[in-house]
C-alpha cells in the first residue's frame, strides 16, 4: 500500500514543493495550513509521515506536536520537522517529543526523499 | 560534546556558523572586553573582518586595520556588523538553495519600480523587523526557479506573494534561531506581504537601518534590517 504523507505549513509554495518533490513516487499527498487544521487532518487522514513547520498560526510546530503526541490514534506517527528555525531551544522541544527528523529551511527535494525512503516504503512509481 | 551538538550532529544539520559564537561572545563580554580581544574575535574570520572595516571607513574615509576599525565603532556598532552578515548569508544561502539563484551584493541599485514588499518582525531581547523586496514584475522568474517553468500560472502575480512570504520566513526563520543561539532570545511574527512603490523603512531614533541591495540574474532584491541595538 502506497504511503501516505500530510504536510503542515501555512505556505502554499510548501505544500506545492512537497507535492512536485513526490509526483513520481508511489503515494498520497495531504496537507493542511495550520496547526489545528494538522491535527484534525492527522486524525481523518491517519499519515503514515507528517512533516511540520514551526512558525504558524494558530498553533505553532512544537504546540502542534504535543497535541499530536498527547492524542492516542496518531501519538505513534513518525514526524519530520521542516522548519526554519533549528535553534537550541526548538531542536530539543523537538527532540524531547521524539522526532523522526529534522530539516532546516532552506532545503533541497533531495533531503526530503532521502529521510522519507528512511521512514516509510517509498517507491517510484511503476 | 554539549548537547545542542550532539542534537545538530544526531539530525544530521549543518554547525553553527562562526558568527553565531562571535556574536554570542561580544553580548556575554559586552563592554568589558578591550578592543584587542574584539579585534581577535573578528580577524578570525576574512568576510566579516573586511566588512567591519568596510564600516568603519564609511565614517572616516582612510586606510585602516582591523584594530582600529573595532577602536573606531565600538561594541555596540560591531554587534549591529556582526547581525547584518548573519543575515546576509541567510538570505544569500536561501536564494542560492530554494531558487538556485546566487545573489551578487551590490553598493547601489536603481530603487523605483513597483515591488512586493514582505515584511516580518522579531520581537524579544532582540527586537526588530526584516523586509525583503523584489520587483512586482519577477513573478514569472521567481515562481519558475521555486516551482520549475511549468508550474508558472498565466498571472503569477497572486503566487509570487507567497514566493515572498515564504522566503522572507525562511531568511528571517534562520536570522532569528542565530540570535537565539547567540543568547538573543526572540519570536517571530507571521510575514505580511503588500504591493507598493517607493518604500522607505519607519526608522525610530533609537533604531539602526540598514540596506542590502542584491542582483540576481538581472534582477533586484533588497533586504532592510532595522533593529534596536543591543545593549552588551
Amino acid at each position: 500500500m502506497s504511503p501516505k504523507i500530510l504536510t503542515i505549513d501555512d505556505s502554499k509554495m510548501v505544500h506545492l514543493i512537497v507535492a512536485k518533490t513526490f509526483e513520481t513516487f508511489d503515494c498520497q499527498i495531504v496537507s493542511a495550513a495550520d496547526g489545528a487544521l494538522g491535527v484534525e487532518a492527522a486524525l481523518r487522514e491517519k499519515p503514515d509521515l507528517i512533516f511540520l513547520d514551526i512558525t504558524m498560526p494558530v498553533l505553532n510546530g512544537i504546540q502542534t506536536l504535543e497535541k499530536i503526541r498527547g492524542t492516542p490514534e496518531i501519538a505513534g506517527t513518525p514526524v519530520v520537522m521542516l522548519t526554519a528555525e533549528s535553534d537550541a531551544q526548538r531542536l530539543g522541544a523537538a527532540d524531547a517529543l521524539k522526532v523522526s527528523g529534522y530539516i532546516s529551511k532552506p532545503f533541497k527535494p533531495a533531503q526530503l526523499v532521502e529521510l522519507t525512503k528512511s521512514l516509510v516504503n517509498l517507491q517510484a512509481k511503476a | 560534546m554539549n548537547p545542542t551538538d550532539k542534537l545538530i550532529q544526531k539530525f544530521q544539520l549543518a554547525p553553527l556558523p562562526g558568527n553565531v559564537q562571535r556574536l554570542g561572545k561580544l553580548i556575554q563580554g559586552g563592554f568589558a572586553q578591550n578592543a584587542d580581544e574584539i579585534a581577535a574575535l573578528i580577524k578570525a574570520d576574512a568576510a566579516l573582518s573586511a566588512q567591519v572595516i568596510a564600516v568603519a571607513q564609511r565614517k572616516r574615509n582612510v586606510e585602516m586595520e582591523v584594530e582600529q576599525a573595532v577602536m573606531r565603532l565600538g561594541v555596540t556598532a560591531i554587534t549591529l556588523v556582526v547581525m547584518s552578515e548573519l543575515l546576509m548569508n541567510a538570505v544569500t544561502k536561501t536564494f542560492s538553495t530554494m531558487l538556485n539563484a546566487p545573489l551578487e551584493k551590490r553598493e547601489e541599485l536603481f530603487e523605483h519600480v513597483e515591488e512586493i514588499l514582505g515584511s516580518i518582525r522579531f520581537s524579544g531581547r532582540a527586537s526588530g523587523q526584516v523586509f525583503l523586496r523584489v520587483p512586482a514584475t519577477c513573478g514569472a522568474w521567481m515562481i519558475g526557479r521555486f516551482l520549475g517553468e511549468e508550474s508558472v500560472p498565466e498571472d503569477p502575480t497572486e503566487m509570487l506573494g507567497d514566493v515572498v512570504g515564504e522566503l522572507l520566513n525562511i531568511v528571517a526563520g534562520n536570522f532569528k534561531s542565530n540570535l537565539c543561539d547567540a543568547g538573543l532570545n526572540c519570536d517571530l511574527s507571521v510575514p505580511s506581504i503588500v504591493r507598493r512603490m517607493g518604500f522607505k523603512p519607519e526608522v525610530g531614533e533609537d533604531q539602526h537601518h540598514q540596506l542590502m541591495a542584491f542582483l540576481t540574474d538581472g534582477l533586484p532584491v533588497f533586504l532592510d534590517l532595522v533593529i534596536t541595538p543591543v545593549s552588551a
